[in-house]
Order: C-alpha cells, then structure tokens, then sequence
C-alpha cells in the first residue's frame, strides 16, 4: 500500500483549513516557547543562582544556621545575629592548609545598597559562574582608606562613574540613619555585571568601615578629620563573616568541624555549594511551580488542536465516505486523522522550538550585559528534540480519540454521505 | 477477448441486510444478476434501500447472510482488507453530490483512484499515462480539461462536479460503476446530456453500469429497468 497518499492527504486537508490550522499551529507554537522558555531561564536562573559563590571553600560566621549564613554573608539578605572577633579570624586564618582569607564587614548603606568592608582580595579571590573572576568595568580595587568600588547595578541605577564621590550612611534603608558626610568615599572601580549580589554593592575597606564608626556604632567619629584617620590603627575588632580559601578542599570537611567546635566563640563554617542547594530547595518550588504551569499551558494547546479537529469533523465526514468509496480502509481514516493531529502538533513544536532559541540569542548577550545570567546552552540540543518528539506523540495519542469516532462513522454511515 | 463468456458485472443472491441487529431487513433480495458491460436502471423511491444496497455492493457495508459477486469475485470470501482492495481496483462510484475533495485541484480528484489502486495506475499507463487519460475522460464527458485541470474542485457548478466524478469513477477501467442518483441535483437539460457521455464512456470502457434514481423517467435510457421495490421484499414488507 505503498501508493496510498495517506500523509500527503492529511497535508492537504490540513490545508484546505489553513485559517484554523494556522491558529492551532500557532496556539501550540506559542505554548512550547512558553515551556521551553521557562525551562531555560529556570535552568539559567538556578545554574547562576548555585554559581553565586565559587572558588571559596568556606564560609565562616557566627553560629545560626546555615542558610542564614548564607543569605546575609553573600546575598546580604538579613543580618547576621552576632559579630565574631578578629582573633577568632586570625586563628582560622593561621591555620595549617589554609590558602587565603577575604574578612567580610556588613552593617552599612549607601542609598539602599549595601556596603561591604573587606580586603583587596575579595577582587582577586571572589569566583562566580563557576570560576569567573570579578572584572572592572572601569577602575580598579580600592586601596586608600576612603577608595570605593561599585557593583554594575549600583553604578546603573545611580548613575556613578570612577572619580565621583560617595556618602555612605549607617543602618540600611533609603537613607540610612546617620550619614557620614563627612567622609565622602571616591568611587575608584566599577566591576562588570555579575549576576551576583555584588551588582547591588559598594566595597570598601574594612578599615573605613572601621573609620566611620570611630567612637560608637552611630557613628558619631564621622566628625574625626581623615587626615587624623589615616594615622590611627584601624584594624577592626569585629567581623561579620569570612570567606576561606584552602590549599586542598579535601581539607574543608575537617577545617569545618574544627571551626563548628572552636572552643572560645560559637563559630559555624558552611560549604557555599552545599549551603547554597539548601537554599535552592527552598527557593526552588516557586521554580518547579511555575515548570509546571508552563507544562501545562502546553497541554491547554494539544487540547485545541483535538478542539480544531474535532469541529471539523462532521463537515469531513463526506471526505471520509469518499475515501472509503476510492477504497480506503476505515483504519485509513484512523490514520489520516491521527496524521493531522501530529503533524499540526509538530510544526507548532518545531515553529516553538526555533522561536525560542532566536529570541533567547537575541536576547542573550542583553541578560548576560545587564544581569550576568548567562543562559546554558544556546542551541537546540536533544532535550529539545524529546520535547518536540513529546509534544507530537502526545499529539498523536489525542488524535486517538477524535480518529475512532471518525472511524466509527466511517463504518456506520457506509455509502450514504451526511451533512 | 477470450471464448468464454466473461463472468456477470454483478451477481447477488439471497442478500439480507440490516443496520442493527435488532432491526427488521433494509435489505432482503432473492436474486439480482447485471451482465457484463450491461447498463441497468434501479428504481426506488427514497428510504426504498438503494444506497444502502450500492454500499453492500460496494463491500463497504457486511450483509447479514447471502452473497455479492463482482466480476466474477465472491465478496464474501474476501478479508475486509482485501475488499477494500478490490473495490479500488474495479469498482468506480459516483454519489448524488459532493463527490469531490474539495482540497485537491480536479486532476488530482479524477487521478485519486489510481493513488489507491495499482491496477487502476496500470490501466491508465497503459491507456496513455494517468493525465492524459484523466484529461481525456474529462474532454469526453465535455470539459475544457485545460481550463478545469487545476481548479479547486469547489470552484465549478454542480453539472461541472458530477462529470468530474465520472470521470474519476471511469479512470483505470473499472468493471462495474455504481451511480447513486447522480443526476438529482441536476437540471433536465443536463441530466439527460449527463446520462448519455456516461453511457457512451461505459460502453467505451466495457464498464457495466448500475445506476441508481427515484426518478423512473430515466429509466428508457437504459439497456435494463429494475424497481427495487419488486426485487427488494424487506421493502415491500415495510412500505405497505
Ligand atoms: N447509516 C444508517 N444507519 C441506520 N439506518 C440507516 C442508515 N442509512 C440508511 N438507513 C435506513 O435504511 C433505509 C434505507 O435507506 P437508504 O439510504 O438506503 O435509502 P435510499 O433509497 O438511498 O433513499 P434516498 O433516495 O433518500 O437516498 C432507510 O429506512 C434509512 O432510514
Ligand atoms: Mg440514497
């Protein structure tokens, strides 16, 4: 039965309702983007999210929880609950197989973005993206005590450049409640977007955090002359976190239980990676919610096309008695319906599929300049080919039940064409 | 041809038909024979069982108990399959109306039966190719094929379409066309016009032809007129 033009029937039928075809094709074209869509921000989301921290070892805070930690010594979500002690973090610091250590200071603000006191080598040790070092848009790290560097974000949305001078205010909040306007900071660096909370941060010095603080938390030293400053021992007594660097990571496990029972402070280290899918579990039902809308506004479009051939059907039963005059077989019929339930189904899949990856290409360098999210994959793979191959299957099985009652008419109505 | 004489168009015997089971015959005929290239007339007034009888004949629909025989060919010992086959290979159809598939141009409805039959695409190689002979049957049942060749087949009037089934049902030489009151949409004028290149096509074929009306004013065209009332008795039964 190789001469049977079955398929090349379908194509023509289908044709023969372009309008409505045109819009089922569309519906499902529209739905898979969606999907598809979802499912690459979703991936990217969550790859750049787990990808915040890397190339540090461990975190190392007061004790809380771990996610705690987490969020307020790198998205600076919250506070943390206590300060540690500087000889604390020079102990961890000297300890045998430790690498490096970048001390983190938070508690301040500058018009709404935070601001960390630390060291030059948070530029030099601070990965992200898995092993992407922090770039300088423009600038360099701070180095005087009233040098600043601002994250892509904080520059955008203020309009900063290298040479302006900044005002850093203490407490958080729009405005803070007490601004050290005495010593204005100079912007001396500008990184490149991250994708990273660091976007959203000013950086300067753990001794000018210090500075601004000189004779009480409210910061009432702002009035000390900065010449006066510079002169004075600023090495603060107190830290909010720090990041660690190992020789070998193998040694993060011990290090991390040595730090969890240090005797003279309740210390807790955390390992960003493992703290960080924590997190993502939390967070991530909203993720796997919404995969899931999306999936199912992929099934709301298979419903239409099984809606589209429904209605058309009692008008085609007179197509289908003719066939069967020319000598089709009834499973003819069968298959000619499930071959146009599929085949709308796959050019909807493919047209969804191509949609999406043009738009994410254009779309791409934008989020990666604006947001750092660089999105994986930007090329149809093979889990886009099953999604295709899924949605026409689907289709196809759909197609089962419109295709037996045609069947079913077919063999009833016999000779006799009905309008 | 051969010495022996070719084998009946159509030979029916004992044929009894019901759509449900529950239901009372539609269908109960004794005997009905239609010889080779024989032209008949069957008439019957509406709801008498024609169509019905046209899709027993055709295979498409199962009688309860007798027998069809086509050319020879006893439907009844075919597989389902195979009759589907058989009536793509030797049977042309032509309906009241709607023949056509309104999505393909008229040469591609005229050529459809050579698509679902191998026979029917032999026939017509060798009677000159698929299009020439579409395009010749189309100029014999008097249509400008050049001008109707590519045309959506919704594109021509009513007279236009019925030829255009003929055609189809003619291609690839079938032995036996089954015409079910192909002229009733049809104005006098063209019906008779209709009836006559129908005739002439068959007999230039060697096709035997069936035709099928309520309207007995036909019936002188023919070589043969039959009243499925008289040979019908599940009918009688019920109209009276
Ligand atoms: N698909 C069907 N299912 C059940 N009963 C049917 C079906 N088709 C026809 N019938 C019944 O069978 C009887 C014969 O119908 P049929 O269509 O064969 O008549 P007909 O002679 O072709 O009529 P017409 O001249 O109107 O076309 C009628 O009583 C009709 O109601
Ligand atoms: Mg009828």
């Amino acid at each position: 039965m190789a001469r049977l033009p079955i398929l090349n029937l379908a194509l023509r039928s289908i044709g023969n309702r372009r309008a409505t075809a045109i819009l089922t094709v569309l519906t499902v074209a529209i739905s898979v983007m969606l999907f598809l869509g979802v499912e690459k921000v979703r991936h990217g989301a969550r790859e750049s999210f787990e990808n915040t921290i890397s190339g540090v070892d461990l975190i190392v805070g007061a004790r809380s929880s771990p996610v705690n930690l987490l969020l307020y010594s790198v998205f600076h979500i919250g506070n943390a609950t206590n300060n540690i002690t500087w000889e604390s973090y020079e102990t961890v610091a000297s300890a045998p197989g430790v690498a490096w250590t970048v001390p983190i200071s938070l508690g301040d603000s500058h018009r709404g973005h935070r601001v960390i006191g630390s060291t030059p080598g948070l530029f030099e040790h601070y990965e992200y993206g898995g092993g992407r070092t922090l770039e300088f848009a423009s600038g360099e790290p701070f180095d005087d005590l009233f040098d600043a560097v601002i994250g892509a974000t904080v520059a955008r949305e203020l309009g900063y450049q290298t040479g302006d001078s900044i005002v850093v205010a203490h407490g958080m909040g729009e405005v803070g409640f007490v601004e050290h306007d005495n010593n204005p900071f100079t912007v001396v660096g500008v990184l490149a977007p991250t994708g990273t909370p660091l976007d959203q941060s000013v950086m300067v010095t753990l001794e000018a955090i210090e500075a601004i603080h000189m004779g009480g938390a409210t910061g009432s030293g702002a009035t000390v002359p900065a010449e006066q400053l510079r002169e004075m021992d600023l090495t603060p007594d107190q830290l909010t976190a720090f990041y660690v660097g190992l020789n070998s990571p193998v040694a993060a496990l011990r290090l991390q239980r040595a730090i969890n029972t240090y005797p003279d402070e309740p210390l807790q280290a955390v390992i960003p990676g493992v703290a960080l899918s924590q997190l993502w579990s939390i967070v991530g039902v909203a993720e796997r919610t919404l995969a899931a809308v999306a999936a199912f506004v992929v099934l709301t479009g298979l419903v239409s096309i099984l809606t589209a051939i429904l209605t058309s059907l009692n008008e085609r039963r007179r197509e289908m008695a003719i066939l069967r005059a020319l000598g089709a077989r009834p499973h003819h019929v069968f298959v000619l319906l499930v071959a146009e339930a599929a085949l709308v189904a796959l050019a909807g899949a493919v047209i969804g599929t191509l949609a999406t990856y043009g738009a994410l290409n254009m779309l791409a360098p934008l989020l990666e300049a604006r947001f750092g999210l660089v999105l994986p994959g930007l090329a149809p793979g093979l889990y886009d080919l099953a999604i295709v191959g899924a949605v026409t299957g689907a289709a196809a099985v759909l197609g089962f039940f419109p295709a037996w009652r045609a069947y079913r008419n077919s063999l009833a109505d016999g000779m006799t064409i009905r309008l | 041809m051969s010495t022996k004489t070719a084998p009946p168009a159509l030979a029916l015997s004992n044929l009894h038909f019901a759509y449900t089971r529950r239901q009372p015959d539609v269908i109960a005929i004794e005997a009905l024979r239609v010889e080779a290239g024989e032209r008949i007339f069957l008439r019957g007034p509406s709801g008498s069982g024609k169509s019905t009888l046209l899709g027993l004949i055709s295979g498409i629909l199962e009688p309860r108990s007798g027998e069809v025989e086509i050319l020879g060919q006893a439907m009844q010992t075919l597989f389902s399959s195979r009759r589907d086959a058989f009536r793509a290979a030797h049977l042309g159809v032509i309906f009241q109306m709607f023949n056509l598939l309104p999505y393909l141009p008229v040469g591609e409805n005229v050529m459809l039966p050579c698509r679902f039959s191998e026979e029917r695409a032999k026939q017509a190689q060798a009677a000159g190719g698929e299009q020439a002979e579409a395009r010749r049957l189309l100029e014999r049942l008097g249509l400008d094929a050049k001008e109707v060749w590519s045309q959506r087949a919704s594109n021509l009037s009513v007279g236009q379409q019925q030829r255009v089934a003929a055609a189809r049902a003619l291609i690839g030489k079938p032995g036996l066309i089954l015409a079910d009151e192909p002229t009733s949409a049809l104005d006098a004028d063209s019906r008779d016009a209709f009836i006559s290149l129908l005739k002439e096509e068959c007999t230039a074929s060697g096709a035997a032809l069936l035709f099928v009306s309520h309207d007995g004013g036909l019936a002188d065209q023919f070589d043969r007129a039959l009243d499925l009332q008289t040979i019908n008795t599940a009918s009688v039964k019920e109209t009276v």
